[in-house]
């Protein structure tokens, strides 16, 4: 009964944020500590951990899973939980006795480009919904090929232009794509 | 002989402009449809299915064969140029297409995975046409247990794609067959690790999930590696190369091998393109004289991925012209098509309306040969991407990714799992995970569930092994796991 309650709680929105605060607050400590130590594993065993705490976490839901007919809903997940628990213990081995390729190195100029690109991608998601699809992909494109270095002025505007003109026409006009408008234009040109 | 009549007179049938304008329309909408990420064959089909409706039944037929056909070449396109496939079943094109790219050779690409569609196409119209009625009496007696064992088998791809990191290549497997379980059961309808999320209901979209895997985190890569100022075909000012008639003639046994399997695959309803492509490519792996160069830009790959997937489409109309089942989204489409026009398919098609029929099945080689010409002229202008300096594609890339994943299902929820499954993918890629066993856990994965399933409750567990067809193919699959490790074993020890 007290699973069951757990399980119900987790299975919420709440719930998911309440396991991705657990699992950074494991993540976090332990990346801190691979770093003191200079392990030339630190993201492979954050990653494994990660699956580790994924699997777990799934294996628990699935005995919520309301038992119907002779085989229940939880049957072929926690088939393929194990088999990630195996292939895990298997590689913490690995690691445990260096055979692994250790982590690639990469500058941190290059991580941080990435890591700006992907925030990027998420303020393009929120523009969408702001903005509305087509200015939202107008200024994602401009300050996309900027941050690449492409420096040509005239070239970021006609591309980015062009590429609109495309989609409108491709996608909206003949596929007939409901593209999101946006709360924003609506709101104040009433 | 009587066949060899039937179809001579189904020629005869399309002789005139509007079944071949109807076959252009419908190669140019399919390899449109095909390469453009988030626009499926099915969706294809079913967009040019309203504007059937006043058409002559074979004509109307012919258009959307012809959409279905070329949709599964097209989606080679962006597989082979961007890293993007799209569609599933280019996934596979992907492995040894886009390392061609990378090496300055998108020409090769390209030019392999056209040829190796038309032969594939064909081979899969002369199957069908030949052995269409016995072969689908064999596919509609699969019991549940051979189902299982068949994408079990299919499963079994991972362990020649995973190369020396077998275990990171299975836990990839894992995790995509574990991603497929979550929205509602299809068996019981019980809710499964949605987290309260109404979007989740219906579990994560294979689409966006590709794109995410393969386009995006190849776009993390890129970015990562510092290289955005260069092409994707790096520095090269030289004429493009594109493969002569000798190299597509030593491609010819990885071809109609694959070819043959893709039909095959193909038959069997739900089976789908996506894993006649890998398995095909496993087996052309298996036999190649060059195993250690897959994946890293074998034209043989190319060839086996490609014409195994266009294969597959003879094979998925067998079932779907002889007993009215449909292997496929496409062929349901289809299905809708000849109701609308109150044809039954099904074994009295062939006696009733042979017209049709063999109307249909010439068209279809047409369709092949159309698709062939404006694929030869199409290529030329589709290499001019990788000319693109990757500061201008990069951007491009993602915004046709979100596209791409909104047009699904009109659902931005979409957008943002592909660019999580994109970060994923980077992240996991970066440390030696591959890509493609997620994304072959994914397809695979409800029909394996579902069948399994069905399986135990109609026999119990036993099932598996007292059926001897599903005992053979275990057998098959547990061999086909097992070869290659112990290969892999003997010649490293460590």
């Amino acid at each position: 009964m007290t699973i069951q309650r757990i399980n119900t709680f987790l299975d919420s929105p709440l719930g998911l944020g309440v396991l991705l605060v657990f699992l950074a607050g494991i993540e976090i400590p332990l990346y801190l500590f691979l770093r003191r130590k200079e392990s030339p594993y630190k993201s492979q065993i954050l990653i494994l951990v990660s699956l580790v705490y994924l699997s777990l976490v799934f294996l628990l839901l699935s005995f919520a899973f309301p038992v119907k007919g002779k085989v229940s809903a939880g049957v072929t997940p926690r088939l393929w939980i194990l088999g990630i628990l195996l292939c895990s213990l298997y590689l913490a081995i690995r690691i445990n006795k260096g055979k692994e390729k250790s982590d690639p190195s990469v500058s941190s100029s290059q991580s941080r480009m990435v890591f700006l690109y992907i925030l990027l991608c998420l303020g393009y998601l929120g523009a969408i919904d702001l903005l509305g699809f087509f200015p939202a992909s107008f200024f994602f494109l401009l300050i996309g090929m900027r941050l690449l270095s492409y420096t040509h002025p005239v070239g970021l505007i006609v591309l980015s232009l062009g590429w609109i003109a495309f989609l409108y026409l491709v996608f909206y006009s003949l596929l007939s794509v409901p593209f999101p408008e946006g709360i924003l234009i609506p709101y104040l040109l009433g | 002989m009587e066949l060899i009549t039937h179809l001579i007179e189904g020629f005869g049938y399309i002789a005139g402009i509007a079944p071949f304008l109807a076959i252009v329309v419908g190669v140019i909408a399919g390899i449109f449809v095909g390469a453009m990420p988030g626009l499926s064959p099915s969706m294809g089909v079913a967009i040019l299915l309203p504007f059937t409706f006043k058409m002559p039944p074979l004509i109307g037929l012919v258009l959307l064969t012809a959409v279905y056909l070329a949709s599964n070449y097209g989606g080679s396109i962006t597989a082979v140029t961007i890293n993007t496939p799209g569609t599933p079943s280019a996934v596979a094109t992907a492995f040894d297409g886009y390392p061609l790219t990378l090496q300055g050779k998108a020409g090769w690409g390209l030019g392999i995975s056209l040829v190796a569609s038309t032969v594939g196409g064909m081979v899969g119209i002369i199957i069908l046409i030949v052995f269409s009625q016995p072969l689908a009496a064999v596919a509609v007696k699969m019991h549940p247990a051979e189902y299982f064992s068949l994408a079990l088998f299919g499963l079994s791809t991972v362990a020649s794609l995973a190369g020396k990191d077998w275990a990171k290549a299975f836990t990839a497997a894992l995790l995509g067959l574990l991603i497929n379980t979550i929205g509602i059961d299809p068996i019981s309808g019980v809710k499964r690790y949605t987290f309260g999320e109404t979007s989740l209901f219906d579990g994560f979209d294979f689409i966006p999930a590709l794109i995410g895997l393969f386009a995006l985190s190849e776009v993390f890569s890129k970015i990562e590696e510092g290289s955005w100022k260069t092409r994707l075909s790096g520095e090269i000012s030289k004429q493009e190369q594109w493969p002569t008639l000798k190299d597509y003639w030593n491609l010819k046994w990885a071809t109609l091998q694959a070819s043959l399997v893709g039909t095959l695959i193909g038959i069997f309803p739900g089976a789908g393109s996506a894993i006649a492509s890998f398995l095909a490519y496993d087996l052309g792996k298996r036999t190649s004289k060059h195993p250690e160069t897959f994946g890293k830009g074998n034209p043989e790959g190319v060839a086996a991925a490609e014409a195994a997937n266009s294969a597959s489409v003879g094979g998925a109309m067998v079932p779907l012209l002889t007993l009215g089942i449909p292997g496929s989204a496409s062929t349901a489409v289809l299905i809708g098509a000849l109701m609308i026009h109150d044809l039954a398919p099904g074994p009295l098609l062939f006696t009733e309306r042979p017209d049709l029929i063999y109307g249909l099945f010439a068209s279809m080689f047409v369709a092949n040969g159309v698709m062939f010409l404006l694929g030869y002229w199409g290529s030329r202008l589709w290499i001019k991407v990788t000319k693109v300096p990757l500061n201008v594609l990069i951007p491009l890339i993602i915004s046709i990714a979100s596209v791409g994943s909104f047009a699904v299902k009109n659902s931005l929820f979409d957008v943002g799992a592909c660019f999580g499954f994109g970060v994923v993918g980077w992240v996991l890629k970066r440390h030696g995970y591959p890509m493609a066993p997620i994304v072959l856990g994914m397809v695979l994965g409800k029909l394996m569930e579902v069948n399994f399933r069905r399986a135990v409750i109609m026999g119990g567990y036993g099932v598996f092994f007292y059926r001897p067809a599903s005992l053979i193919l275990l057998l098959i699959s547990i061999a086909a796991f097992a070869y290659p490790l112990v290969q892999m074993r003997k010649e490293s020890p460590n």
